[in-house]
């Protein structure tokens, strides 16, 4: 079982040796700020999607979270699981969040859409979830579990004061093991998209809670 | 109402989905020309999706009057009786084997074997492959695929624990995808709109 864990901590800066964080593609790069939370370096020269990937001996069930540091309007976040070949192929389930999608924005995002890069497109499982009832906003965390592989079970869950919620299940016949990652996306205007605390795991089948962060002195990439 | 529809897969700035569907691209949403909740079983790289979707009665109708859309009877265990020839062009025009339908075949036999033979379809698409590859119909011997993509499809069928015995290389893409019609689709969530299928 590998378990990374992100701590954005240190300052302001680029990310240290010890950060394993490597681009998936785009121009730009996650960077710290100077209160310890990851976000995008400068503006994005265009609209992609800003993913990256962690580096690891990942088995089929696995898990990748992070908490929602700081939230803003038309910005969104992107869960990624068992990322084929970065670089070679960006093959990967991948869940977002946006508010632009449904009413409701302003405060939290309250649309969730999952599905998987695949031959550089987005195939998208269905329609965009409505998750306004249980929206995101700053200080939730948010993960994704995908488990099996005929056909991949993916759940995209939400973890607030302690207590997570199911905001979505999709399957995919798709199995390809590989990394994980997560991604963010900004328009550019105004604050930042940023977040922290990155866990990305193995998970045995059955488990349904990610694993307890661990400190960051503990950290291994 | 729950119905089921094989639509075309179109591609809309990156994101792929269902024609007349509603998409989300790139962090908006696309309305589509039903506004129906929908679930995919996607045929992989191939250009057509099996949807399911609580539709409306209006909205059923629009989407059944489309060209390119072929619609399942409301209660899957209708027979096919005079359905049946244009049922078998249009599964046939889509790479999906059809010869073995007769008039009493319900419509539930046919979404089953296609959620079968369109998870196979995914699973070569995860392994960076068509089924119907250029110059690949439903009549090539399996023999004639790439030794690369034969072992890609019978991986994928072995995956899910499909039988495949009986077929060889002199057999053809369209008796492996026959047989894999018969047999039971994969597991889908409780939620899931395919579920009870």
């Amino acid at each position: 079982v590998t378990t990374y864990n992100q701590d954005f901590a240190g300052g302001a800066g680029a990310l240290g040796a010890g950060d394993s964080i490597t681009q998936m593609h785009g121009t730009q790069t996650i960077n710290r700020d100077g209160a310890g939370h990851g976000q995008l370096s400068a503006a994005p020269v265009d609209l992609l999607d800003v993913d990256v990937f962690i580096v690891g001996s990942y088995g089929a069930d696995q898990m990748v979270m992070f908490d929602v540091s700081t939230w803003i309007p038309n910005g969104s976040v992107n869960l990624l699981s068992r990322i084929n070949t970065p670089g070679v192929s960006n093959n990967a389930y991948k869940a977002y969040f946006d508010d632009s999608s449904f009413t409701g924005g302003g405060v939290a995002w309250g649309t969730l859409t999952i599905g998987k890069n695949v031959g550089g497109s987005f195939s998208q499982f269905g329609s965009a979830i409505d998750i306004r009832t249980n929206p995101i906003t700053t200080g939730d965390a948010v993960w994704m579990k995908v488990t099996g592989a005929s056909p991949a079970t993916i759940e995209v869950y939400r973890r607030r004061a302690g207590v997570d919620v199911l905001l979505g299940t999709r399957t995919d016949s798709t199995y390809s093991g590989g990394n994980l990652g997560f991604g963010l996306w900004w328009d550019g205007v105004g604050a930042r998209q940023q977040i922290d605390n990155v866990v990305a795991a193995d998970i045995p089948s059955a488990y349904v809670a990610p694993p307890t962060r661990m400190a960051p002195q503990q950290r291994f990439g | 109402v729950k119905r089921y529809f094989l639509v075309p897969a179109v591609v809309v700035n990156g994101t792929r989905g269902p024609k007349y569907f509603t998409l989300t691209v790139r962090h908006q949403m696309v309305p589509g020309t039903v506004l129906a909740q929908w679930e995919p079983i996607d045929f992989g790289n191939e250009p057509s999706i099996l949807v399911a979707t609580d539709i409306s009665d209006a909205e059923s109708a629009t989407l059944a009057g489309m060209a390119d859309v072929t619609k399942f009877a409301d209660d899957l265990d209708t027979p096919l009786g005079g359905r049946l020839a244009a049922m078998q062009a249009a599964l046939e025009a889509l790479n999906l084997p059809a010869q073995m339908l007769t008039a009493a075949t319900p419509d539930r036999t046919i979404v089953r074997g296609i959620m079968v033979i369109f998870n196979i379809g995914q699973c070569m698409q995860g392994k960076g492959f068509n089924i119907f590859a250029p110059g690949i119909t439903l009549p090539t011997t399996m023999g004639s695929l790439s030794a690369a993509a034969r072992t890609a499809l019978t991986d994928c069928v072995d995956s899910f624990g499909y039988d495949r015995a009986g077929i060889t290389l002199a057999s053809t893409v369209r008796d492996l995808l026959t047989k894999l019609a018969t047999q039971t689709p994969p597991r889908v969530p409780a939620t899931s709109l395919f579920a009870g299928v």
